[in-house]
């Protein structure tokens, strides 16, 4: 009965993050207008720098137990867009809860996982708003659409718990000062931007393309409105089409036959993730094209890295995957601690590039530091 | 200057001072609110500038999204069904309320415009050129500017650009462009004056005005607004747009500011009346509450000031000039009542008080100082203390008094002496202490004057008489002394003078012999006249005192004194007719003035001048206390003065010791100042010598005049009774069995018999054992316990008969029986025979004894 209701409870959050994420065009504008990019947000904010410096050596290291009140224990309440091919979501929260155990923090964890799918919305608003009333201490979500915002904004008022968004590290622009407690994840312009000098470098910037988006909203313009950006600076970089196959796999696969077939000359596909990735693979397998049209991953997660190994992707940038979970134990140890201070408002992991010439044994030591926890 | 004015002018301007600032921050405080207020309708009116145009913006968001997602409009887009897209634009287009949207154009997904409806008043044509730029990168909203051809003016303009996505395969195929024109926005500009409450609002693109809600204003560098508005200028849409030269300017009345800066000028003017008005009170109020009472305080501390005997605090209704003026009464009544008792005491103390400056110049002086001691007077202000007349400065070490000044150095006992206009010479002793002021600067000395003369006179008289005492004990001693040599002498002589009256006798025959007896005898005779002048330096005993007139005795001694003289020698007598009489022992006397006499021929050995002179004196308590050695009262003064070589001060010192000469030797046996000595002690006088070496020497003798005045006529001697062969016992007591014998031949050879003892004890027994013994003949001094005055009274209170006669060459103990009153032992006295004697005197004196009844 209760493995029933968990897992209603659970397809309700991840239809409504999907509906949130697929909302986001609504409200769609210059992303600018909404929100500092890390390197606005850092000159703006000149002291997290040093702040964002410091936590970043503490998240490379192994954990530091901090004396804490071991007779409290933290409630935290997570939810993740997840069930998706890539594992980054399922890594974080492995690593997140691995590093709360290194730091010996007792803690409660109540996770929901969302995905695709028809769900009723206030269905789904309703049991998020139930699992807030626990007056959980701190609340991960991640935030694709300004929607958000004044649901966010509503929590952090009631002062009791405090809010960490995963998968963002661009500071909404109109919480001014008053920022949720953590924004965490990899910069998705940094990822791109690596991608596009790689595509650059291996096209010697003469080439056709075409841009594969998610869903329209935050992600795409970062990743696909960057890549486009970084591409538009060369004249001989040239945009076939442009698809929006929702983080789709299946979406993704047919678009991508479909691109092929109007553009045979097709240099290469630029994938917006993993998913989208993966559905190109399909396609360009399919069509017999591997080798020739070239696609990328975005994330390096074990999906892409077997997919790189077994030549179907060109190359991806990789995330130091567990970063994600160990920055948001480490902030949750140090608030605990009462550090709260040392404590940046943006932690963004570290990328690298990797491809099928990235020897397997660099590719087991960024595996071991990137999976430190979740393997 | 009157109090109440002081205090109106110093009321007036701070009240001044104090409103005039507390008006200037009130000023400059609501300024600054004004200013802040400005600031806020600046930033609001920003804020709602944005608003109105970010509304816009989204009014034309919202136009697109819903174009983008319309089913319709997105399937004929996809089959290229371009005249059914159109007319389903132109429907969106014609729909809207108006002002949200100017132009909206479809493009393929390569930016070719496919589609164009806009405003009938708008070229497109900058716009469409920079759509045609700007299409293919990642950014919806644009804001730009082109140049329009026709009207070769400069359009700007804002639009969105939307993806036309094929809804089946999600190919991107498009972009659907909509905007606004920013020229001549009548309706923006409008909307926004409205919104901000401005009088007017303008629209400005590179500073030049492009729309403006007043018409007549677009497209100039300078607005014609009157210059009384004020304007906020911000910039629009910079959220959307940031860092654009796009602003908006807000015109906003400056009534306000206006007003501000009239309503404190009527209340700077108001102020000023007010703040004089209450001067005015104030003056009124002051003179009433606080400058009377004042003044009656000011009146009274005058009056205590000039010392007014009987001033009366004032009083007051105001509790504190009450009080004060209580205070002010207690204070200077401590005040006078301290000073009168300081006063009181410098009066009443014996010692002068007073300061000096640091020159050590007078400042002040008690009233004893001045009146009663007068080490120093009111003139001698600003005199320092050795600058004072009759001070002197050779008395004291006044290098050193100037150096506790000079150094701030206490002391004490500063001895000094000052001359009196009169002469008289007073000794201060000062003791002071160095003064300093609040700040402890050094301002000088305060101290105190003793008058010391009285201690210091008393200290020489004590020391005189100290002298004098030692003197006398010395004479004394020197007395003692010789009387025990002459005593000695006496005896020896006594024997040696009767052994040649004896030698005489049985040698009467041998010329040579006689001789020689003779000189011997001559000798012996010498050698008891220098022992009797021996005894007369010690002796005490006054036997032969006279009334006489020294004049008289003086002229009588005339020739005597010529010829002890050298010729050489001038001699001169001043001899006061009215000379008082005098008791002295003429013989004593005589030999005094021979000797003197004799001195002055000796200190004048080539001649000189040799003066004697009387005249009587009276000498007084001064006198005394110059000369200690003498007394005060009525004097006959005997003066020996010659010429003669003087003696040194060394010579005067010891001049009437005996033995003390300085003559050669023979010459002088240094007994004649002794003589004197003794002649003027017995006869209560004393005398004084002054001497100068090269000059001459005065001796004054003075006699102390006699309380009878009468002369008592010259007793006749009586005659030595005959001398005749006597019959009686006679009983010689002698220690020294040679003078028993001289004594025994003596008397045996006027025919007495005669026994002899050694002591008294022997001659008592020899008594008791011979009651034929007629006479006892006994030395004075004799050993053992009874010496020949007990003896004589032993003898006589046994055997009253028995006539007695006592010999004795020491007349120590004719002094002390004369002093014990026996008057038995004083009759044995008188007619006691000195030794030495010779066989004719001791027979007078048996004769004269026996001869008594």
């Amino acid at each position: 009965m209760r493995q029933k209701t968990s897992s209603t409870l659970m397809t309700m959050i991840s239809s409504f993050a999907l509906l949130l994420l697929n909302a986001l065009p609504t409200l769609a504008n210059d992303f600018s207008q909404d929100y500092w990019t890390v390197e606005q947000y850092l000159t703006e904010f000149p002291k997290q720098q040093e702040k964002s410096a410091q936590f970043t050596l503490t998240v490379r290291q192994p954990g530091q137990v901090e004396t804490l009140d071991a007779a409290k224990k933290v409630k935290i309440l997570v939810v993740y867009p997840g069930l998706q091919a890539s594992d980054y979501w399922r890594r974080s929260v492995a690593a997140f809860e691995a590093r709360m155990k290194e730091l010996q923090i007792s803690y409660e964890i109540a996770s929901h996982f969302t995905r695709p799918g028809n769900v009723d919305l206030r269905r789904q608003a309703t049991q998020i708003r139930k699992a807030l009333q626990n007056r959980p201490d701190y609340f991960i979500f991640t935030l694709d659409a300004l929607r958000h915002k004044s649901m966010i904004e509503k929590v952090m008022a009631a002062r009791e718990t405090k809010i960490i968004l995963q998968n963002i590290t661009t500071p909404i622009r109109s919480f001014r000062s008053s920022q949720p407690f953590l924004y965490v994840g990899f910069d998705h312009k940094i990822g791109t931007k690596l991608l596009a000098e790689r595509y650059l470098e291996e096209t010697a910037k003469k080439a056709n393309y075409a841009i594969f988006y998610g869903t329209r909203g935050y992600v795409s313009t970062l990743r696909g409105g960057t890549f486009l950006d970084e591409m538009s600076k060369h004249p001989g970089m040239s945009l076939k089409a442009s698809y929006y196959v929702h983080f789709d796999r299946e979406k993704s696969y047919t678009a991508a036959k479909e691109v092929i077939a109007e553009y045979p000359d097709l240099d290469f596909i630029y994938a917006s993730s993993t998913d989208i990735a993966l559905g190109i693979t399909d396609a360009v397998n399919e069509l017999g094209l591997s080798g020739k049209i070239k696609t990328n991953g975005w994330g390096g997660g074990s999906a892409e890295l077997d997919a790189i190994a077994a030549g179907n992707i060109e190359f991806t940038v990789m995330r130091m995957n567990d970063d994600n979970g160990v920055a948001m134990a480490e902030a949750i140890k140090l608030d605990l601690a009462n550090r709260e201070e040392e404590v940046p408002t943006i932690y963004s992991g570290d990328f690298t590039l990797v491809d099928r010439h990235t020897s397997q044994d660099k590719l087991k030591r960024l595996k071991n530091r990137a999976f430190r926890y979740s393997n | 200057m009157r109090l109440s004015r002081v205090l109106a002018a110093g009321f007036f301007l701070q009240m001044v001072f104090v409103v005039t600032f507390l008006l200037l921050l009130s000023y400059f405080i609501a300024d600054f609110l004004v200013t802040e207020e400005r600031k806020r309708i600046a930033f609001q009116g920003s804020e709602i500038s944005n608003l109105v145009g970010e509304a816009r913006l989204k009014n034309l968001n919202h136009i697109l999204f819903v174009a983008t997602q319309n089913e319709g409009i997105l399937t004929s887009f996809a089959r290229n069904q371009i005249g059914q897209m159109d007319d389903l634009l132109n429907k969106l287009f014609n729909a809207q309320s108006g002002g949200d949207l100017d132009f909206l154009l479809a493009t393929n997904e390569r930016g070719q415009i496919i589609l164009n409806i806009g405003s009938e008043l708008q070229n497109l044509s900058s716009f469409l050129s920079h759509v045609k730029t700007n299409i293919l990168n990642s950014r919806e909203w644009f804001l730009g500017e082109g140049l329009d051809h026709e009207s070769n003016k400069v359009q700007v303009f804002t639009y969105l650009k939307k993806e036309l996505v094929d809804p089946r395969t999600g190919k991107l195929r498009g972009f659907l462009i909509g905007g606004i024109f920013l020229n001549n926005n009548l309706d923006l500009a409008t909307d926004i004056r409205n919104r901000t409450g401005a009088i007017q609002a303008e629209l400005r693109w590179k500073s030049k005005v492009i729309s403006s809600s007043n018409t007549h204003a677009i497209e100039t560098d300078i607005s014609d607004t009157p210059a009384t508005l004020q304007s906020f200028k911000s910039n629009f849409l910079i959220y959307n747009f940031p860092n654009q030269p796009l602003q908006t300017t807000l015109f906003y009345s400056e009534e306000e500011s206006l007003s501000l800066k009239s309503v404190y000028f009527f209340a700077s003017v108001i102020t000023l009346a007010v703040i004089a008005i209450l001067t005015l009170l104030t003056i009124i109020f002051v003179k009433k509450a606080f400058q009377s009472p004042f003044n009656d305080l000011v009146n009274y501390a005058m009056q205590v000031k000039k010392r007014t005997t009987g001033a009366i605090a004032p009083n007051s209704n105001i509790v504190e000039f009450k009080e004060l003026s209580n205070t002010l009464d207690s204070v200077f009544n401590a005040f006078q009542e301290s000073e009168m008792r300081f006063q009181d005491f410098a009066d009443i103390a014996s010692d002068g008080m007073w300061e000096a400056n640091t020159e050590g110049q007078i400042t002040y002086l008690s009233r004893s100082s001045e009146k009663t001691n007068k080490f120093a007077q009111k003139e001698n202000y600003n005199s320092a203390l050795w600058e004072i007349p009759g001070v002197d400065l050779d008395f004291s070490n006044w290098e050193n008094y100037k150096e506790n000044y000079k150094n701030q150095s206490a002391f004490r006992n500063f001895v000094f002496r000052r001359a009196q206009p009169d002469g008289k010479l007073l000794y201060w002793t000062l003791s002071a202490r160095p003064i300093y002021s609040k700040i402890g600067n050094y301002i000088g000395f305060r101290g105190t004057a003793t008058n010391i003369t009285t201690e210091i006179e008393a200290k020489a008289q004590a020391t005189a008489a100290d002298d004098k005492f030692r003197q006398a004990q010395k004479m004394d001693a020197v007395g003692q002394l010789t009387s025990g040599i002459a005593h000695d002498f006496n005896n020896i002589l006594n024997i040696i003078l009767g052994n040649f009256e004896l030698l005489e006798t049985l040698n009467s025959d041998n010329k040579v012999a006689m001789d020689r007896i003779d000189a011997g005898l001559k000798s012996t005779l010498r050698g008891a006249d220098l022992t009797r002048k021996l005894l007369d330096f010690s002796r005490k005993d006054v036997t032969g005192i006279k009334r006489i007139s020294v004049n008289s005795f003086i002229s009588d001694m005339g020739d005597l004194l010529k010829k002890s003289l050298t010729a050489s020698i001038n001699l001169n007598f001043h001899l006061d007719g009215n000379i008082w009489l005098v008791d002295v022992d003429p013989g004593d006397l005589q030999d005094v003035i021979i000797n003197l006499a004799l001195n002055a021929r000796d200190a004048m050995p080539d001649g000189g001048h040799l003066m004697i002179e009387t005249c009587n004196k009276v000498l007084d308590e001064d006198y005394t206390r110059r000369n200690p050695q003498g007394s005060a009262g009525e004097f006959v003064m005997l003066s020996v003065s010659d010429t003669g070589h003087g003696m040194t001060a060394e010579t005067l010192e010891h001049a009437s010791e005996p033995f003390f000469t300085t003559k050669e030797q023979g010459k002088g046996t240094g007994l004649g100042l002794s003589m004197v000595y003794g002649f003027v002690t017995r006869s209560h006088g004393h005398f004084k010598i002054y001497s100068e070496v090269g000059k001459g020497t005065t001796l004054n003798i003075y006699l102390p005049r006699t309380e009878n005045r009468e002369l008592v006529q010259e007793t006749k001697t009586p005659k030595i009774v005959k001398q005749a062969a006597g019959t009686e016992t006679i009983l010689v007591v002698d220690d020294e069995e040679d003078l028993r014998d001289v004594a025994t031949m003596y008397l045996e050879s006027f025919g007495y018999k005669t026994l002899t003892a050694g002591n008294s004890a022997a001659a008592l027994k020899t008594l008791k054992e011979n009651p034929s013994i007629g006479m006892l003949f006994s030395d004075v001094v004799m050993p053992g316990d009874t010496d020949g005055y007990q003896l004589a009274l032993i003898a006589h209170d046994l055997y009253p008969q028995l006539k007695i006669l006592l010999t004795s060459g020491f007349t120590k103990k004719r002094a002390e029986l004369n002093n014990d009153g026996n008057e038995y032992l004083i009759r044995l006295n008188d007619r006691l025979l000195s030794k030495p004697y010779n066989k004719s005197e001791l027979m007078s004196a048996i004769q004269t004894v026996l001869l008594e009844s």
